[in-house]
């Protein structure tokens, strides 16, 4: 897999150094009708979903064993599957009218294949969040297996629940339609809500999972509410066309209150404040493998979701219209709340869970770093907007990677330790460098990567966030120097509350009866944590290997700014012949 | 390949020791490791004295051809010419070329340029001029000396309940070791984000260090000597990326030291603003580390709570890394904003050395009182470089260098005498001379070199600090209105004159009340003098400080090059420095007495 991966890599460094992508093009109307492969790797996941719940019935066959294997296999397939069409697949909005004509000024941008779907993008943006979801999941698997107080025998409805919550991020990485994305939504909580109650008798998962639930009735109710408006005055739900439709709504109001609305749906998932308050509870709560899940995967398709659905929104400057929402300080100020709420609330936490729990709410913070230079060039427009919105979309897509290797690594390690000490507080961490002092050394790696101090994959991808709001910050939006003076004293404040863990570790006595006492870490806990750990300084040091991808990711997004004359014709010939 | 041996060399060691389980050897190792990257480092030295051998960054660029035959490989080959990878290292060799025709770049040694992250032309450079050099040997000079200090903590008793003190001496010579590495790696590199990394690796092993084998309040003191470093380097940090951005011109920009010294002073020459903000980033990142009043409150606490070793290299050379910061990059790369804030460096200096020698006169623990006597000290790097002359830079510079020297010696004096009375409260001490006779005599050494006694090194800086800032002509000096006086340098200069009595009496005083007088306790009585390791950490120091007090050349013609170069980049961006230095030189030659004094000193020289 990991071949795999740097062939990908490498294939996509190529195609960033502009080498072309393959000798062969494939006319539009040659694969219209058979977009169907596009969807492949969905079908995959669903395939596998309903296969595993055939097995569960099965007494014979559903050992845990076969009902991971399944699983794994059900979330590598497509995950090589978009890994083969990294760099080919694309995605034409369908009220561009002529597709033939796109397809071949794309084809003089150098893409291979063009597909035309009416509800779902197949671009490098989506490919990138899915892939992400599915080695999320993978992960997850990897997790679920190593996590020893989980009840076996309800095992294989836990994996069909994470296949279905891992379809649904899929889903909402390709959607550009916002039914479709609330759908995906959907999907994707339903299945999470029962992971987070999943050990039936155990008070804090079921209050958790019931605050989840509540806050998610709550916000869909309020976002389906705000698509329902932006639907009346627009007349479409594609994103796109959405979009460009509002610039000739004079309702500043209403469309403000309806993205608003929106937003909040997204925002939940985001568990960006103020919709955070159901994260810690539901963290804490959950067997930690599904918090893990949740507070990487679920996060990650929330903001691929919010990207996708802003992007689009981002017309200030253009339209007649002046809504209300004024992107920019809108996700910073978001952005400043989140990441000081999470980080001052977690230096009181005494439950390493639910200390990691704010902890990933700060880091959803800094991540809209990326989204608001995301909306700085979405404001500016151009080709410098655009610039500076791939250069955020790219930052945040590789902090994303930075921030799932050592989330991931330092959840392992709770896990490791509440195995042998039954407990996931702050003080079940005294005196463990003594007990295993490799599983101590690894933690403070992944916790130097939390904090972003070099030499750690954490310390890049925080360096691409700011250099990506110092670049919008510059085309004049001072508000972003603001956020950015705000992460940085973020930064400070949390490494006080990361260091607990080394002063427990390093520092505190612990129980001497404890401590006397050997940590054992099974294979796969090493696997994890030394996996992670190892990833997290590796990728410091060959600190290229994702960029390209991940610059990928938006190359393929930026799709409507070469093409916008063109496109933006085709679109108002075509809204004019819709109404 | 020297350099990347020198920095490697402690953590290739560190990384044996971690599969030892022996302590003697770890030990051993340690040593040896110590010992092996001091005469490398020496080995670094070598180029500097004969010039036939010495390579500057443009022959390296063309010779080597590591670059260039990379640049034409991919020139040559048809899908890579065109590509943004290709323009950015002929961007990046196209800059270097330029910058190597001016005077910095030709005052760097044992270059090594390697491209690591491509995507954001960061690079693997290394060099060091004589300032590098200066203050690496410092550094593995102090880490060998050190080493004696740290020797019998392993055997060192708690003194109440009898047991070891310090558990677990095997991490600390694998982070002694670890800190080693990053402290040389902070001193050459020459690519900003690569002497980032190298700075926040420091952190981490003095964190621990201080955090488990300190004092009773060890933890508090290790979280905030972190904390207030770490939230300077992240300001640190937004400048930098300023930097990139700024020099960005369309296929990203450069963390290139050398090249950012050429492109910046233009930069910031259009947009001032940006310049002033970066300048205060970098100023309070670089003070934090010296430290400079009001940045300063860490030090007291990290400096006590350390454990003697670990109180040496924070004093010996972690401080420096702020000083090399500041004259490395703040000076270098905004000459305009360093000289329109010589004022407020300035003030800032001269309260650290008033205000630190008069806190340490207050205080009753012996360490506190070094401790302090740390800020007042450096201070007068502040006050040298605020000076801008030649003599005052000197001074400045060479101050980093013989405060590395003193003020490690004193706190490993603490050490002797804590090791023995456990407790550090200067009012308990007295007579202790009769008991440690040989002890008193180092100590006096030790503290003769901090109050700056004429033969000893101390005394050399401070008075061509003095000399330089008294010559300045920076600020209002006397040809503005008379109420303005105290924005020159000549003003503060008095002023600081009070920090000399100051750290003469704290001192002073402080000796007496250990050494002289009756001894009040009567344990004391069962002392001994100074055993093996002791003498083997006091004695190398002592003698640097007499040497250098003595032979001040052997510093010093290693820093006036680094110096001149610094003068001469604010001579060239700022057009009022250059204005004054010619006026300054003018003056200096029409003064009746200059020439004869040139001639005498020709005549006596010959």
């Amino acid at each position: 897999m990991l071949l795999e991966a740097t062939e990908a890599a490498h294939s996509a460094t190529q195609a960033v150094l502009g080498l072309p992508r393959g000798p062969y093009f494939k006319m539009a109307e040659e694969i219209g009708g058979h977009t169907l492969g596009y969807f492949m790797p969905e079908l995959i996941v669903c395939f596998t979903l309903c296969l595993m719940l055939l097995v569960d019935v099965s007494d014979k066959l559903r050992s845990p064993r076969n009902l991971l294997s399944l699983a794994f296999v059900g979330m590598l397939a497509p995950l090589l599957l978009i890994l083969g069409k990294w760099g080919t697949a694309l995605f034409i909005y369908p009220d561009w009218g002529n597709l033939a004509q796109a397809a071949h000024f794309f084809k003089d941008h150098g893409y291979v294949e063009v597909a035309g779907a009416s509800m779902l993008a197949f671009d490098g943006f989506a490919n990138f969040f899915k892939i992400f979801a599915l080695a999320s999941g993978l992960i997850t698997l990897a997790m679920l297996h190593y996590d020893r107080s989980l009840p076996r025998k309800s095992f294989g409805e836990m994996l069909t629940l994470v296949l279905g919550s891992v379809l649904g991020m899929m889903l909402l990485a390709s959607s550009t339609n916002l039914l479709m994305a609330y759908l995906s939504i959907e999907l994707m909580s339903l299945a999470s809500f029962v992971l987070v109650a999943f050990k039936r008798s155990d008070r804090k998962g079921t209050e958790g999972a019931l605050k989840y639930m509540l806050f998610g009735a709550v916000s869909s109710g309020v976002m389906i509410y705000g698509i329902s408006l932006l639907y009346g005055m627009a007349g479409t739900l594609d994103i796109a066309l959405m979009g460009q439709r509002l610039r000739d709504v004079n309702d500043p109001l209403a469309i403000g209150l309806a993205l608003l609305m929106v937003t909040v749906g997204f925002g939940y998932k985001m568990s960006i404040a103020p919709a955070h308050f159901w994260a810690p509870d539901a963290y804490e709560g959950a067997p930690t493998p599904v918090t893990a899940f949740l507070s990487v995967a679920s996060k990650a398709a929330g903001f691929a979701g919010f990207i996708r659905f802003m992007d689009a929104m981002a017309f200030q400057s253009t339209g007649n219209a002046l809504p209300i929402i004024n992107w920019v300080s809108f996700v910073a100020v978001l952005g400043a709340l989140t990441m000081t709420i999470g980080n001052l609330t977690a230096l009181w936490q005494r439950n390493a869970k639910r200390m990691l729990a704010y902890s990933s709410i700060a880091h959803a913070g800094y991540l809209l770093i990326g989204v608001a230079a995301v909306a700085v060039g979405g404001e500016l427009g151009g080709d410098s907007g655009r610039a500076i919105a791939d250069m955020g979309a790219s930052a945040t897509a590789f902090y994303m990677i930075a921030y799932c290797i050592m989330n991931f690594g330092a959840f392992a390690v709770v896990m490791a330790v509440a195995h042998e000490t039954g407990s996931e507080e702050m003080s079940a961490f005294d005196g463990l460098a003594k007990r295993n002092m490799g599983l101590a050394v690894m933690m403070t790696i992944l916790l130097l990567s939390l904090v972003g101090i070099p030499p750690t994959f954490g310390f890049l991808g925080k360096m691409n966030l700011f250099i990506a709001g110092l670049e919008a910050a510059q085309a004049g939006y001072p508000i972003m120097a603001v956020l950015l003076v705000v992460a940085a004293v973020n930064t400070a404040i949390s490494c006080y509350y990361y260091f607990r863990f080394l002063r427990a570790m390093f520092i505190a006595p612990g129980e001497p009866a404890l401590v006397s006492r050997p940590l054992i870490v099974s294979n796969t806990g090493w696997l994890l944590v030394g996996g992670s750990a190892l990833l997290t300084v590796g990728l410091f040091l060959w600190g290229s290997l994702f960029t390209a991808p991940t610059d990928e990711a938006t190359m393929l997004r930026r799709t409507p700014a070469p093409a916008a004359a063109e496109a933006q014709d085709a679109s108002k010939g075509h809204a004019g012949h819709g109404h | 390949m020297l350099l990347t041996l020198t920095i490697f060399t402690p953590l290739l060691f560190a990384l044996i020791c971690l599969f030892v389980r022996d302590l003697r050897t770890v030990k051993l190792l340690t040593l040896t490791g110590t010992l092996l990257t001091f005469f490398l480092s020496l080995g670094l030295i070598l180029p500097l004295g004969s010039r036939g051998s010495m390579t500057s960054l443009a022959q390296e660029c063309e010779d080597t051809g590591k670059i260039g035959s990379l640049l034409a490989d991919l020139r040559g080959n048809p899908e890579t010419r065109n590509t943004s990878y290709t323009e950015n290292l002929a961007r990046e060799v196209e800059v270097m070329q330029r910058a190597s025709q001016s005077e910095y770049s030709s005052s760097l040694h044992h270059i090594e340029f390697v491209p690591w992250i491509k995507s954001f032309n960061v690079n693997y450079f290394l060099g060091v001029d004589g300032l590098g050099v200066a203050l690496i040997v410092l550094t593995t000079f102090l880490c060998l000396v050190s080493l004696g200090a740290a020797w019998n903590m392993d055997k060192s008793l708690d003194h109440h309940t009898h047991k070891p003190k310090y558990q677990g001496m095997r991490a600390f010579f694998i982070l002694y070791l670890i800190l080693e590495t990053g402290i040389i790696g902070v001193f050459c590199s020459m690519d900003y984000l690569l002497f980032y990394v190298f700075w926040e690796v420091v952190l981490l092993p003095m964190y621990f260090l201080v955090g488990i084998w300190g004092g009773p309040r060890r933890i508090y003191a290790a979280i905030k000597f972190f904390i207030y470093t770490l939230a300077g380097s992240l300001l640190m940090f937004i400048a930098m990326l300023y930097y990139y951005l700024a020099t960005d011109g369309g296929h990203g920009g450069t963390f290139n030291v050398v090249a950012l010294t050429e492109l910046l002073p233009r930069h910031f020459a259009l947009a001032p603003t940006a310049g002033a903000l970066c300048f205060i980033g970098l100023f309070v990142a670089f003070a934090v580390k010296v430290p400079v009043w009001p940045f300063h409150t860490w030090l007291p606490d990290a400096h006590v709570e350390a454990p003697t070793p670990i109180s040496m290299l924070l004093a010996g050379i972690l401080l420096k890394m702020g000083g090399y910061g500041l004259f490395r990059f703040s000076y270098m790369f905004m000459p305009q904003q360093a000289y329109d804030m010589t004022t407020v460096v300035l003030v800032l200096g001269s309260i650290s050395i008033v205000y630190g020698a008069y806190c340490a006169l207050g205080q009753t623990d012996f360490k506190r009182m070094v401790a302090y006597s740390s800020v007042s000290h450096m201070g007068y790097v502040l006050l040298g470089m605020a000076a801008m002359t030649k003599l005052g830079l000197i001074g400045a510079s060479f101050q980093m260098i013989n405060h590395g020297i003193s003020s490690p010696m004193m706190f490993a004096l603490v050490g002797v005498i804590y090791e023995r009375a456990h407790h550090r409260d200067l009012n308990r001490f007295g007579g202790i001379a009769n008991q440690m006779p040989k002890y008193a005599g180092m100590a006096l050494v030790g503290f003769f070199a901090s109050i700056g006694l004429p033969g000893l090194n101390g005394f050399i800086s401070e008075a061509l600090v003095f000399f330089g800032a008294f010559q300045s002509n920076l600020g209002n000096a006397g040809d503005g209105a008379w109420w303005m006086v105290w924005t020159s340098v000549r003003f503060w200069t008095v002023i600081c004159t009070l920090g000399i009595v100051l750290t003469a009496a704290y001192l002073l005083w402080g000796y007496q009340r250990v050494f002289y007088g009756k001894m009040k306790d009567p344990h004391y009585k069962d002392f001994k003098d100074l055993n093996a390791t002791e003498w083997a950490t006091l004695v190398p120091l002592a003698i640097f400080c007499v040497v250098l007090g003595i032979f001040p050349q052997l510093g010093i013609k290693y820093l006036d090059g680094p110096m001149r170069v610094l003068q001469n980049n604010m001579a060239r961006h700022v057009p009022e420095f250059a204005r004054q230095i010619e006026e300054d030189r003018l003056e200096n030659l029409n003064r009746p007495a200059g020439k004869e004094i040139a001639m005498l000193n020709g005549v006596y020289t010959k």
